[in-house]
């Protein structure tokens, strides 16, 4: 029966971790795929991409667009369809800025033109005529030093403007009559771009273009009277369905950025490692510790129970089990060490290997007691009648039958510790749980550093389980 | 006192809940040494808790227990040191199940009468072969039948050396083919000289083998001789109705 059930959970695991592969495998095949089934755009194909989303703005922005672009040569290496590549187009004025952003795993995007701004502002060269632009860039700058902040790396869709129904994956709010702001999203942070459309009645440029291989800029200088700045970005030029590979494929690829950044990154994975450590160490500890109070308190009970001696011990240990089967962990844990460790100089690992060991120690007096009522009387009886006395019967005959007896349930306590142990953080413990809060104070991610935490931790637990039950079997063989 | 006396129980009483129960109702009798005692009685007689209150598995209410010359009863003798030398077997055989028939058997002699491995081990591989069990030393009790481990308990008794074993309904709990086998080897016992007292419902055994039959009822000794006597020869009524009952 045992063993059926045993047999069942250990399918249940296996296939949910098969689930998990699964899922994984699929996003990577289906990026590979993705990216191996792409197409490549020359610049022809580029820039009449380009223009026939131009054709999509409103009237007057469009034509904006048409006299920033057109004309303009778009040098563009090849530009491949997918949502991982972007153009950005911008329009500024009285700046010379970056006007359209061709880039391929770069982290530069908006530093330019940020850059850029931040160079007037100091050279004291912002006029009164750059108050929008002003808005406009520390708008856009904060998001993006925010998102640098998030994300370390940063990619950025090509999004598609529509600035009527401001449609798909930016939202748009009329801005003072004229203007609409535009703020783009990402997968992975809120707003990753705002910018201002307007209508740019009376504008003058002159127009550079520069490549270095990887990215292409088209930088414009702007003279403009009557109108003001707009900016707009492209999306998916080539269609306008959503692509759920794509989807999968940017997952991926964020849950692979993600990981560096949390794990990889300054080998913050030590942080988990040593703290898996500290964890082990502090369980070990309190387990052996915990199971030798453990036995002495049930010993007492059960020889108090049957011979009516050891009152006095039996009634410590009695006040003892209930107060602290009657209290948090974790209340324990603080008195134990600010009230009285701490004062006596007891390092906090000692103190929390104590805490959880007397703790433990509780509720391992209440399995073994358990176990030894589950001995036969005979077996007492019989160790008795061959001259044995009270406690080399207990030692030779009861415990070694009690210890078996309650194997199952002392590795349960055993698991319960490792997994209470993480409270040991509260006074500063550097164990696993803690590990994961540094990673998190670090990154700032939440997903990432807590789910590997809870991951490690179950791991453990599946490992330990799975030893203690060829322990048990090895020791039920012994008795066939 | 007779040198050839082993154990006197004078006026044993054993009484449960105050005096509600009355297991033992003032037991007086002398057990010499070499003679083989059995004890009979219907159930509920206190058979069993006057045999469990000689090696004070049972803690008399009153009365007085000498074993070799020696009050056991008195709180002040070391109980533990005249067990070893009272062996006893119990009904349910009560081996240790988490050791093998040889470890079941050195355990004790090695840690309490200081035998080395190898002596202990030899005594127990002399007396597995007396009863036909040296080719499962190596085994545990679970791999046993009943009438194994009954076998093992004896000799697990008899590795101490004692001078008087102690059956309490030894073939009780066995199938009725596994009876023979036990009741051959307390035969073996008795007619080396051994000491013996048994409670038992074997009529057959007690006729053969005992030199004395004790019958108990309500706590009492009611009738004691030697087998003849008390099997051809019922005196009083109560014995005479048991013996219609089980015969």
């Amino acid at each position: 029966m045992n063993r059926n059930n045993k047999k069942k959970v250990l399918l249940i695991e296996a296939a949910v971790i098969a689930l998990i592969v699964l899922v994984l495998t699929v996003a990577v095949v289906v990026d590979t795929i993705n990216n191996k089934a792409s197409v490549t755009l020359n610049n022809q194909q580029a820039q009449e991409i380009i223009q026939q989303s131009f054709e999509k703005l409103p009237e007057p922005l469009a034509k904006t667009a048409n006299k920033v672009v057109s004309g303009t040569k778009i040098d563009i290496e090849s530009v491949t369809d997918g949502a991982e590549k972007e153009i950005i187009v911008s329009v500024s004025y009285e700046t010379r800025d970056v006007l359209a952003v061709y880039k391929k795993n770069k982290n530069e995007l908006f530093s330019s033109a940020y850059d850029y701004y931040n160079e007037l502002k100091s050279a004291g060269q912002m006029t009164s005529s750059l108050k929008m632009r002003q808005q406009f860039d520390a708008e856009t700058a904060t998001y993006w030093d925010d998102a640098k902040k998030k994300s370390g790396k940063t990619k950025i869709s090509i999004y598609e403007i529509n600035a009527e129904t401001a449609k798909g994956d930016f939202f748009a709010i009329p801005y003072e009559d004229t203007y609409l702001r535009v703020y783009l999203s990402d997968d992975m942070i809120n707003t990753l771009f705002g910018g201002i459309l307007s209508v740019n009645k009376d504008i003058e440029q002159t127009k550079e273009i520069e490549y270095n291989g990887e990215t292409i800029s088209i930088s414009s200088h702007n003279t403009l009277r009557n109108g003001l700045s707009s900016c707009f970005a492209l999306r998916n030029f080539s269609s306008n369905k959503p692509d759920t590979s794509a989807f999968f494929a940017s997952r991926w690829n964020s849950f692979c950025d993600e990981f560096y950044r949390n794990f990889i990154k300054d080998a913050q994975w030590k942080y988990l490692a040593n703290g898996l450590a500290t964890t082990l160490e502090i369980t070990f500890f309190a387990a052996i510790l915990g199971v030798i109070l453990g036995f002495i308190c049930a010993i007492v009970r059960v020889t108090n129970e049957k011979t009516g001696k050891l009152i006095i011990p039996d009634q410590i240990v009695r006040l003892y089990l209930s107060v602290v089967r009657g209290t948090p962990v974790m209340v324990q844990l603080i008195i134990i060490f600010f009230v009285f460790l701490l004062p006596m100089g007891v390092a906090k690992f000692t103190a929390a290997v104590i805490c959880f060991a007397i703790n433990s120690g509780a509720y391992v007096a209440e399995i073994v007691r358990g176990g030894i009522a589950s001995v036969d009387e005979g077996q007492t009886e019989a160790g008795r009648s061959l001259g044995f006395n009270y406690m080399q019967t207990m030692y030779h005959i009861v415990i070694p039958q009690a210890f078996k007896a309650s194997l199952p349930a002392l590795a349960n306590e055993f698991i319960t510790l490792l997994k209470e142990s993480s409270v040991a953080f509260y006074i500063g413990v550097a164990d696993l749980t803690q590990g994961g809060l540094k990673i998190r104070s670090i990154t700032y991610s939440n997903f990432m550093p807590l789910i590997a935490v809870a991951v490690i931790y179950l791991t453990v637990v599946l490992v330990l389980t799975w030893l203690v039950g060829k322990l048990e079997r090895r020791l039920r063989r012994s008795e066939r | 006192m007779n040198g050839n006396l082993l154990i006197r129980v004078e006026n044993l009483k054993k009484y449960y809940n105050g005096e509600d129960v009355k297991a033992l109702d003032g037991v007086t009798c002398d057990i010499k040494k070499g003679e083989v005692v059995v004890v009979i009685g219907p159930s509920g007689s206190g058979k069993s808790t006057f045999l469990r209150s000689l090696n004070l598995l049972e803690t008399p209410t009153e009365g007085k227990i000498y074993f070799e010359d020696i009050d056991i009863t008195d709180k002040k003798t070391d109980i533990n040191l005249h067990r070893q030398k009272m062996g006893m077997v119990f009904q349910h055989f009560n081996l240790f199940p988490h050791m093998t028939v040889l470890k079941n058997m050195t355990l004790a002699p090695m840690k309490l009468l200081k035998k080395d491995k190898a002596a202990a081990t030899e005594k127990a591989m002399e007396l597995l072969k007396i009863v036909g069990l040296d080719d499962r030393a190596d085994a545990y009790p679970n791999q046993l039948s009943g009438g194994q481990k009954q076998r093992v308990a004896i000799v697990r008794a008899l590795c101490m050396e004692p001078d008087v074993m102690l059956f309490d309904e030894p073939t009780s709990a066995l199938d009725p083919e596994m009876v023979g086998e036990v009741l051959d080897v307390m035969k073996k016992l008795a007619k080396e000289g051994m000491t013996m007292v048994c409670v038992t419902h074997e009529m057959g055994f007690a006729r053969e083998v005992a030199s004395r039959v004790i019958f108990m009822d309500e706590g009492k000794i009611i009738e004691e001789g030697t087998p003849e006597d008390i099997f051809d020869n019922p005196k009083s009524e109560r014995l005479q109705s048991f013996l219609a009952k089980v015969l």
